[in-house]
């Protein structure tokens, strides 16, 4: 979430929940949605845990097509960062968030149109900075693909 | 040639004597067998008259388990006890106090009225029930509010299939259904059919030292 939305709380919906005590994290299954801000997660499964300093940080797994849907509106425009993979990672501390296999993730114009896209086996989505970068994990041998439009008066609109 | 009227008397002479003694016989083992059974009824009618019933009336009840560690387990006390049978008690004003093990942190249950069942210790309370576990170490206070539940003090678990209110620290959950092992400190939400699980998770950050 961008700084607006960095310390707004983590709304999460799920059919089940268990909450352990002792390790303080909750585990959300059923039909997971995560909303923080305009930053909304769709999942599976969904599991949250706050470190000893007081931030959140949460592990989303499967949904639809066996995908984690991740989607965020940028700072101070109106498109859309849109985002899928097999796991999601979201480090509240340092407003990261982690796609791992089957990653994509698209940057698209107000009207839903495709500005950028990026595939690989892990990306990684700076929140603050609103930066996406592909990263190569060890010993998978995959490509990443980067789509990029040029930045045409049309798509300012 | 009278021989038909000699067969007769010859039957009534020698077989009519047998056939009465034979009659009387079976009569007097019927009536004997009715008395025997007759007296045995009002046996067992006098058994059951006897058995145990406890009716008792009190003002305030309370009920502790001493564990093996020496501690007590659980303090059940009531200000008001409406009835207290042969194997339950019903209640007002019911307080719950349960310490599972040791250095765990104490859960306190509160309710309108109760249901204390001695066989499997097992209290249903009832009406604005109130669930609070003091804060620990590692964290915050936690309560769960709700109508009502049952809670296993044998296995250290509360339960309902109602709504509820879970809060811990500034977290928020709301939901229907839950089991709470307040032994092993986990807190199993949801599960029932069209229902959802609602959490509002508070970004708390601490400032750094």
């Amino acid at each position: 979430a961008g700084p607006a939305n960095r310390n707004l709380p983590f709304v999460v919906e799920a059919d089940n929940a268990v909450y352990t005590d002792i390790e303080q994290t909750s585990q959300f299954s059923g039909n997971v949605i995560l909303t923080q801000g305009t930053m909304v997660i769709h999942a599976a499964n969904v599991e949250t845990i706050v470190d000893p300093e007081g931030y959140q940080y949460a592990t989303a797994k499967g949904g639809n097509k066996g995908l984690v849907h991740f989607r965020q509106q940028r700072e101070g425009t109106n498109e859309w960062i849109d985002a899928y993979g097999e796991e999601l990672i979201y480090d509240g501390k340092q407003n990261l968030i982690h796609l791992r296999r089957k990653a994509i993730m698209r940057r698209l114009s107000p009207a839903g149109k495709l500005i950028d896209e990026i595939k690989g086996d892990e990306l990684v989505y700076n929140q603050l900075t609103e930066v996406f970068e592909s990263k190569a994990v060890p010993g998978v041998s995959g490509r990443t693909k980067v789509i990029i439009t040029p930045n045409s008066n049309a798509s300012q609109k | 040639m009278n021989q038909q009227p000699s067969k007769l008397r010859y039957w009534l002479r020698f077989h009519l004597p047998n056939l009465i003694y034979l009659l009387l016989l079976v009569a007097v083992a019927g009536a004997s067998y009715w008395l025997v059974q007759s007296n045995s009824d009002t046996a067992t009618t006098s058994d059951n008259k006897n058995s145990e019933l406890i009716n008792a009336f009190a003002s305030g009840l309370e009920v502790s388990r001493t564990g093996k560690n020496g501690k007590i387990a659980y303090l059940v006390t009531a200000k008001e006890v409406l009835h207290y049978g042969t194997d339950n008690a019903t209640v007002k004003n019911i307080t719950v106090v349960a310490t599972p093990k040791d250095g765990s942190p104490v859960v306190t249950a509160t309710a309108n009225d109760g249901v204390w069942n001695d066989k499997d210790h097992i209290v249903q309370l009832t009406g604005q029930v109130n669930i609070q576990r003091e804060a620990a170490a590692d964290s915050a206070a936690m309560s769960l509010v709700t109508e009502a539940i049952n809670v296993d003090l044998y296995n250290d678990l509360a339960s309902t299939d109602l709504p509820f209110e879970y809060k811990n620290g500034t977290n928020i959950v709301t939901g229907t259904s839950f089991a709470y092992d307040y032994g092993l400190r986990n807190l199993k939400m949801g599960g029932q059919p069209n229902t959802r699980i609602k959490a509002i998770l508070t970004n708390e950050v601490k400032p750094a030292k």
